[in-house]
This record gives structure tokens, C-alpha cells and sequence, in this order.
């Protein structure tokens, strides 16, 4: 499957399940996934709100709020080291040392009654033997290095800017440079001008301390930007997955060509953007078929009753869809090539 | 934050007028006086009119308020009509009791209503809530005195380990404390209860979680520390009823607190008595909730940036 061999994977989830029982039903939110994260490589998680993306990103820290939440089987290991297996005195060395996490709304993900400093020196001394001076002394380092002065560190969240936030949320997760970073839609709630930065500053810091991360967005622009490996989710499956190349030039899920007729062309302003038809169907009752059967511009009859596995396109590129069983079978792309 | 506070202890001012005029007022308008009551059973009604006249009291409402407020500007609270004692000094005497009884009654309350509450919420719908809520419902409607005297019944007379009554040595204290405190337990444990939920929830926990902070850390430093707030105020509330004093405890107990002080001076038509008690409860009652108002700041550093603007 990969040339360097087993070792060099920093993560590697097997047939991951996770319901959340609710009262209402079951809700299936990610239905059997695999994935795999080579060292120093950066993964695009992409997909609909709902796709099960977050789930899966909760589930790499074993942190799938029970209840409801069940994880139903799989097999995650991150760093030689099988979360779903670990007691949580383990666990609580893992998060935050081999995994951390940026969560998708800086605004709320702070603790208004801590300082800044405070919080990010908290998720040091809880991985190192350092004394509480020497840890807020790094925390202050950390937030120069996330482009804030270092002074600001005595300052409440309510004193930061969304921008801000996010930035501190970044120095939380790096503070013990995990192997593994995963963060999710780091930039969704931030202004547009924000985001570059965002963006920017984690790129470095994700080059200075050699972290492999997933990057959750359903973003393409920013997939292209930050990401060498893209999996495109529907309905808790990935349906596409494959180096950015193959699924940026080569797409094949109908699915995947469909997120990207959505996405505004800067060279051809009049272009009408294609939204995808329908909606995601309710988790609570997937069909055995293919789920995204009922808004593919493609459908067979067969997409309905016979459930869908990955085919291998080539060695990087893989996609669950029934139509790659017909000879020459193409997507059709409606505006213009990349 | 200083100004805050100076600004707070000058609208004392106004509300302490207030409550003297309302006091003064009330008590006026109940029926009888205070002559009823101190002269001998063989006084004639010519001899109680004079007395009256000698005292005062035949004069109009305004006349006697202002002859008060006259004396309180100068802070003279009076004398007791009944025993001719100084009120501020008798009001003294019985404070300590009922600081006391107050405060190992909130010790009380916190020390079991915190950690049920806590527990409550973070195992919502299980057994360990249902017990939680079976205690506070139980608490919030069981009157005092008769758990009072169910205490006394068990624990003193029949293991005879704390006294029955009075106010001699710590053991007397914990009965009292005890009945005091459950109450208000109840009341606590509800709102940390319901504070917990509402934080429980926020994102900042994950944040925590995420970090690898312990679950117990997560609980009581970074969720407990947000869900203070109405925590504190209830108890602050709390206290501040306790300072006017536990009228039926200090009777079931025998507790020589400011409740009773209050209740016999009312049933004896004792003005002067009623309103400066009741003026100094209020202003003690005063200093309480801005202590709360201050400890907010100290609890939600937002909050203390909108007191220092």
C-alpha cells in the first residue's frame, strides 16, 4: 500500500463506526471509513456539515460526547498507539501530546475565566515536568510564535479578536508539538482576511514542528492550498480519496465534481455556480445503496439497492461509486479544466 | 473597582431611609401599643393615657418619625420603649450568635450542596440525580423546626451527642447549623445543578478534554469555576436572610440570635426596638450583596471589566 512501509504512519484508522443513539433514532454519522496519515503530511478531511467529518476528528482524541455517542468498532491508531484501547489515564497523555485538536469556533472554544497564558501553559505542565514559571514563560514564547506579542499573554479571552482566539487555540494545540494535529474548520468562523493568516501561520508552524495534520474543511480553496492527500466524505463514507492531484485534475465521484461546480470561477465571473440538487439524507435511515444515489445527476437503478465499495483507481486514488463498473465512464466536467 | 464600590455604599443611603420609613410605619399601623404592654396589669386607662402622653406616642406619625430620624442622622438608633436598653447595644449583644449560626449554616449548606450538584448534573437522569433531587425537593420543603426537632429527638436525646438548646461550646452550634444549612442546601444544590448543565455543554471543555486535562480538572476547575456565578449569588442571598436571623430554629434551639430579638420586640410594640434592628440587618444585608457583587469580579474576569469601565 505505501512504498516507506507501516512505521512511517502517524495515523491509521480501520473500518471506523460511530452511531450517536438518540432518543429519536440511531443516527448513523461515519459508517465504516478507513484512513491513513503518513508523517509530515497534511490530509484533507472534506465534505458537507453532517458528513461525519468532526465525529471522526472526536474519535481520533476518543473524545465522542457519551452519550450519546457509541463507537461501534474500528480500530484507530495514532502513533503505534490504539486510542479506542487505552484507559483514560493513557488517554488523557495522548490528547494534547500525540494528538491535539483546533476546533472550528474560536469564540466559545476558550475558557472566559482563564488568562490566555494560563490556558496554554495549563496543556504544558500537564505533559511535562516543568514548573508552572517555566510554563507560562513557553506559553508566551508560543503566542509570539502564533503572531501575538507576548505580553498579551496576562489577557482574557473576551480581550482577543476572533483572529486572535484562533491563534491561541493554535498555541494550545502545539504547546507539546504533537505528532498528530487536527483541526477542524479552523478557519470557518473568521473573516475572510483572517483566514489567509490563520492559515499561513499554521503552515509554518506545521513545518517547524515536523506535525502531520488533518485538515477539516469544506473548503476547496483551502483543501488546494494546505493539503497533499484529499478524502471527500458523504454521509459518514468517504466516497473519494486520493493525492490532491488525483482528486483536484482527475476527479471521479459524482459527488466531489459536484463540490466543485459550487465554487465561484475567478477567471469566468459570469459562470453560474451548479449547486449539488437536494440534501443530505437523514442519518437516522441511510438506504443499503449508495447515499448520495438520490441527488447524483448519474444514477443507475443498481445505485440504490447494491451498497458501494472503494475502487482503486491507481496507487493513490481510490472512489466508491457503481457507474466506474461501466467501461469509459467519465464525469463530465461543466466548467472549464483547472 | 473602587469607585464601584463607593458608588454602591452611597445608594445605602437612600435605601436605608427607605426601609427606617417603611419599618416605622408598618409597625405603627398594627394594632396596640407598646403601653399595653410594659405598664402593671392594675394600671388605670387614665394612668396608661398619661403614660402614652409622657412618651410620646399621642403625637401624629409624622412628629415621632421625624423625632427618630432626628436621633438616627445623628446615629442614635433609641431606646427600647420596653426595658429602656440601647438598641444598637442589644442589637450587638445577639449578632455574634446569629453571624454564627449563619455562617456554619452556609459552611453547611455548600459543604453538601456543591458536590451533590455537581454530581447531579454530571450524571443527569441516573440514580446518583434522582437521589440529588429527592434530598433538595425534601430540603426546600420540609419546615424547619420540625426537622429541627427531629435532630434534637435523634441526636440528642437519643445518642445524646450534641446538646438540645442553648448556646454553650461548639457542639450546641451543630443542630442548629445542621437545620439551617439543609435548607439552604437544597437551594444551592438546584442552582449548581442547573449552572453546571448550561456550562457543561460549552466548547471550552472540549478545549480542556482535548488538551488532555483530567475529567475531574475539567469539572471543578474549568466548568465548576464558570457555573459560580449564580452559585454565589444564591448563596450570598442566602446568608443575607440568615442575618436577619432564623426565627424558627433560634426558637426550636434556644438560640439567643437577632430573629428572636425582632419577633419579641414586634409581639411587645417595641418601635424603636424593630426599626434599628431592622435598619442594621439591612445595612449588614447591604454590604453582603456587594461583597457578592465584588466577588463576581473576581470570579468572571468580563464582568470585572464592566465594573472598571
Amino acid at each position: 500500500m505505501n512504498s516507506k512501509g507501516m512505521t512511517d504512519l502517524v495515523l491509521k484508522i480501520e473500518n471506523l463506526v460511530v452511531h450517536y443513539e438518540t432518543e429519536d433514532g440511531i443516527v448513523e454519522a461515519v459508517n465504516g471509513i478507513d484512513l491513513q496519515l503518513e508523517r509530515k503530511r497534511v490530509l484533507g478531511l472534506v465534505g458537507e456539515t453532517g458528513a461525519g467529518k468532526t465525529t471522526t476528528a472526536l474519535a481520533i482524541l476518543n473524545l465522542v460526547p457519551d452519550p450519546p455517542g457509541v463507537i461501534k468498532s474500528g480500530r484507530i491508531i495514532v502513533n503505534g498507539k490504539d486510542i479506542l484501547n487505552q484507559d483514560i489515564k493513557e488517554l488523557e497523555r495522548i490528547r494534547g501530546k500525540d494528538v491535539s485538536m483546533i476546533f472550528q469556533d474560536p469564540m466559545t472554544s476558550l475558557n472566559p475565566v482563564f488568562t490566555v497564558g494560563e490556558q496554554i501553559a495549563e496543556s504544558i505542565m500537564l505533559h511535562e515536568e516543568v514548573s508552572k514559571r517555566e510554563a507560562y514563560e513557553r506559553a508566551r514564547e508560543l503566542l509570539e510564535l502564533v503572531g501575538i506579542p507576548q505580553d498579551r499573554a496576562d489577557e482574557y479571552p473576551h480581550q482577543f479578536s476572533g483572529g486572535m482566539k484562533q491563534r491561541a487555540l493554535i498555541a494550545i494545540a502545539l504547546a507539546c508539538r504533537p505528532k498528530l494535529l487536527i483541526a477542524d474548520e479552523p478557519t470557518t468562523a473568521l473573516d475572510v482576511t483572517i483566514q489567509a493568516q490563520v492559515l499561513e501561520v499554521m503552515a509554518e508552524i506545521k513545518e517547524k514542528y515536523e506535525t502531520s495534520m488533518i485538515m477539516i474543511t469544506h473548503d476547496l480553496g483551502i483543501v488546494a492550498e494546505t493539503c497533499d492527500m484529499v478524502a471527500v466524505m458523504y454521509a459518514g463514507k468517504i466516497v473519494e480519496q486520493g493525492t490532491l492531484k488525483d482528486v483536484f485534475n482527475n476527479t471521479k465521484h459524482p459527488y466531489t465534481e459536484g463540490l466543485f461546480n459550487c465554487i465561484p470561477k475567478i477567471n469566468d465571473r459570469k459562470a453560474e455556480l451548479i449547486p449539488i440538487p437536494g440534501l443530505m439524507p437523514d442519518p437516522t435511515n441511510l438506504s443499503r445503496g449508495c447515499a448520495f444515489a438520490p441527488r447524483c445527476s448519474y444514477v443507475m437503478k443498481e445505485c440504490h439497492e447494491r451498497p458501494v465499495e472503494l475502487k482503486r483507481i491507481n496507487d493513490t486514488h481510490m472512489v466508491a461509486c457503481h457507474a466506474y463498473d461501466i467501461q469509459d465512464f467519465h464525469i463530465r466536467r461543466r466548467v472549464g479544466k483547472r | 473597582m473602587i469607585r464601584y464600590t463607593i458608588r454602591r455604599l452611597l445608594m445605602l443611603i437612600p435605601i436605608l431611609i427607605a426601609v427606617s420609613l417603611v419599618v416605622y410605619f408598618i409597625v405603627d399601623l398594627a394594632p396596640g401599643d407598646v403601653v399595653d404592654v410594659i405598664a402593671p396589669d392594675d394600671a388605670s386607662p387614665e394612668d396608661k393615657e398619661l403614660l402614652r402622653e409622657m412618651m410620646g406616642l399621642n403625637d401624629p406619625f409624622i412628629i415621632r418619625y421625624a423625632r427618630y430620624m432626628q436621633g438616627l442622622m445623628r446615629g442614635d438608633l433609641g431606646k427600647s420603649y420596653v426595658n429602656n436598653r440601647d438598641v444598637f447595644e442589644v442589637y450587638f449583644s445577639r449578632l455574634p450568635n446569629t453571624l454564627l449560626l449563619a455562617l456554619a449554616g452556609a459552611f453547611v449548606a455548600v459543604l453538601i450542596a456543591v458536590p451533590l450538584g455537581v454530581v447531579s448534573a454530571m450524571h443527569r437522569g441516573s440514580w446518583k440525580d434522582a437521589i440529588s433531587m429527592i434530598f433538595g425537593l425534601l430540603g426546600l420543603s420540609m419546615p424547619n423546626f420540625w426537622l429541627g426537632l427531629l435532630l434534637i429527638i435523634f441526636f440528642s436525646l437519643k445518642l445524646g451527642l450534641f446538646p438540645s438548646y442553648g448556646s454553650e461550646g461548639w457542639s450546641s452550634i451543630v443542630l442548629p447549623a445542621i437545620t439551617v444549612g439543609t435548607a439552604q442546601a437544597a437551594l444551592v444544590m438546584r442552582t449548581t445543578r442547573s449552572s453546571m448543565l448550561e456550562v457543561v455543554r460549552q466548547d471550552y471543555l472540549r478545549t480542556a478534554r482535548a488538551k488532555g486535562v483530567p475529567e475531574r480538572t475539567v469539572i471543578y476547575k474549568h466548568a465548576l469555576r464558570n457555573a459560580l456565578i449564580p452559585i454565589v449569588t444564591v448563596m450570598g442571598t442566602q446568608l443575607g436572610v440568615s442575618l436577619g436571623g432564623a426565627v424558627f430554629t433560634e426558637t426550636v434551639f434556644a438560640w439567643p440570635g437577632v430573629g428572636r430579638l425582632v419577633v419579641d420586640a414586634i409581639n411587645s410594640r417595641d418601635i424603636p426596638m424593630v426599626t434599628g434592628c431592622l435598619i442594621l440587618t439591612t445595612m449588614l444585608a447591604s454590604f453582603l450583596i456587594l461583597l457578592v457583587d465584588i466577588a463576581y469580579a473576581f470570579i468572571d474576569p468580563r464582568i470585572k471589566a464592566r465594573y472598571t469601565k
